[in-house]
């Protein structure tokens, strides 16, 4: 007796669907003495090379498995279980010369609202990145909104291709129907494809077929309330499919076994784009704030050194910021004004210096900035109050991100 | 007691309004000009005691000034105060009859008792 492996999904699924295969394999068994083995698939290795590897063997699987495996392993596709014939269409005039997906490549193609979509498929990715898609959602010419009216732009010529559904083509009067062609159709929801390998194909085609067809109507109410149908496959239905993913750019082989990573690929051609500039410009900002940050540590680290050099010098100088905050008083300077060095730090500039003339500090910095002023005479204030008049020179330090000002005074006038 | 009159030229409006307001202080007064055409203008109208003269500018620079004031004989004291630090410039305004060079940073109490002495030597 043969031995027929029967794969079952490795998933929680209902005991109904469950039943499904026994009841297929119990029918083989009874009408072609068969003996049919069950095996759950695992998830370690994907569905089809774990199927694939078996010549006698049937499973349920995909639709682009289903192909997969008919166009490379010579599996035939029996049947197919869906939901009530629910189909999305894509739709021309009739009148339109199409004959392939890529004769509507750049035309614009009338889209129902994406909203009520809920599988991305090859034809509807090659419609979005291959074609000018019009939502109905863009027409304000309409008062109310219903999909059947994209129809309509196809019937009146406004558009070459329309996607719709097979209940929205049925929704318009039969005349209009008329001057439509369905150029395609393509599954919306999901489809699951029973597949026998080469081997059942060759010996027990015609009395499994037969078989099935008896399983088929035996349990149509028991399908019917799972919300199933049993169809046949027809594989033209399908070469919308095949046609949109090789107009994709992809072999049907790399969309079975990469399907999904090609399929986030190409949902998001464009955001991976995005998604690296994005990744780049995080980079370029991350280094720029590494290299601000050091920046701020190098700056705050030679102001430190800088301070440092001048508090220990025993000339008398004095080191300022442009807004007049000292950052750092010699040694030599908090002597001559008799102040220690915790009174100065901090202080603004005018406490200890006073210019003779009538511009304000203030003035003059900016004009020792610019490069117009060098030096001038000025009234050193010491803490009790008394004045030494001094000839006080002053330079710009320019530091990574800031300026210092370093005054030193170059001769006391008076004391 | 009369002031001495200063002319500063420079084509930079900060440096004149700021050496105005200083030599004013001072007890100096100023008149400003921005070219060294309006400087000529205002040199063969009325009399200075100094003239406080930048090198660099448009149409005419410091040298020419110093050129044509010599040309229509006009004898007043000329500092030049300038950015430019090359020495052959400061030769050449030497000898064209600028008293002083004193470069750009300002040494504010040197321009100021530069422009007393010569202008003591003028007198």
């Amino acid at each position: 007796m043969s031995v027929v492996k029967c794969f079952v999904p490795n998933q929680k699924i209902s005991k109904d669907v469950t039943k499904l295969f026994e009841d297929l394999g119990g029918m083989m068994k009874k009408f072609q003495g068969l003996t049919v083995e069950y095996e759950r698939l695992t998830n370690d290795l994907p569905v089809i090379t774990q199927i694939a590897k078996e010549s006698s063997a049937i499973s349920i699987v995909g639709n682009y498995e289903a192909i997969y495996l008919e166009t490379f392993y010579e599996f035939t596709p029996l049947f197919k279980i869906a939901n009530a014939g629910l189909k999305g269409l894509v739709v021309s005039h009739r009148d339109a010369k199409i004959t392939r997906l890529a004769d509507i490549e750049n035309q614009t193609v009338f889209f129902p609202e994406c909203d009520d979509w809920l599988v991305i498929n090859p034809v509807v990715l090659f419609m979005l990145q291959k074609c000018r898609v019009v939502h109905a959602r863009q027409l304000k010419n309409y008062a109310t909104k219903m999909e059947p009216l994209n129809l309509f732009n196809v019937i009146d010529k406004k558009a070459m291709v329309a996607v719709t559904n097979s209940f929205e083509y049925n929704l318009i009067p039969g005349k209009e129907r008329k001057r439509l062609k369905i150029f395609g159709e393509f599954p919306i929801i999901p489809e699951y494809i029973v597949v026998a390998g080469p081997d059942l194909k060759n010996q027990n085609s015609s009395k499994l077929k037969s078989i099935l067809d008896i399983w088929s109507s035996k349990y149509a109410d028991n399908h019917r309330s799972l919300g199933m149908q049993i169809l046949p496959y027809e594989a033209s239905k399908h070469s919308l499919l095949v046609e949109a993913i090789e107009g994709l750019g992809f072999s049907l082989k790399n969309y079975v076994e990469d399907s999904n990573d090609l399929l986030i690929s190409s949902i998001s051609a464009g955001q991976k784009k995005e998604l690296q500039e994005f990744e780049q410009k995080y980079h370029r900002l991350k280094n720029f704030n590494d290299k601000l940050v050091k920046m701020y540590q190098d700056v705050r680290d030679s102001r430190d050194r800088l301070t440092r050099e001048i508090e220990s010098s025993t000339n008398n100088t004095i080191l300022f910021l442009r807004d007049g905050k000292i950052l750092g008083c010699s040694r030599g300077l908090c002597i001559l004004l008799k102040y220690s060095r915790q009174e100065v730090i901090g202080q603004k500039i005018t406490k200890l210096v006073k210019p003779t003339i009538s511009t304000p500090f203030k003035k003059l910095i900016q004009q020792i900035d610019v490069g117009l002023v060098r030096s001038f005479v000025v009234n050193l204030i010491s803490s009790n109050g008394s004045k030494i008049e001094a000839k006080m020179e002053f330079s710009i330090i320019e530091l990574i991100d800031s300026k210092v000002i370093l005054g030193v005074i170059s001769k006391i006038i008076k004391s | 007691m009369t002031k001495n009159k200063i002319l500063i030229v420079d084509d930079e409006p900060n440096v004149c309004q700021f050496l105005a307001e200083y030599l004013d202080y001072k007890g100096f007064e100023t008149v400003i000009c921005y070219s060294g055409i309006d400087a000529l203008k205002y040199l063969q109208t009325e009399p200075f005691d100094a003239v406080l003269l930048d090198l660099i500018m448009p149409e005419m620079n410091g040298i020419e000034v110093l050129e044509q004031m010599r040309q229509m004989n006009i004898f007043v004291p000329v500092i030049i105060v300038t950015g430019v630090r090359d020495k052959k410039v400061a030769e050449d305004a030497m000898s064209l009859g600028a008293v002083d060079f004193i470069p750009k940073p300002i040494d504010l109490d040197r321009l100021e008792q530069s422009l007393i002495v010569n202008i003591k030597n003028l007198q």
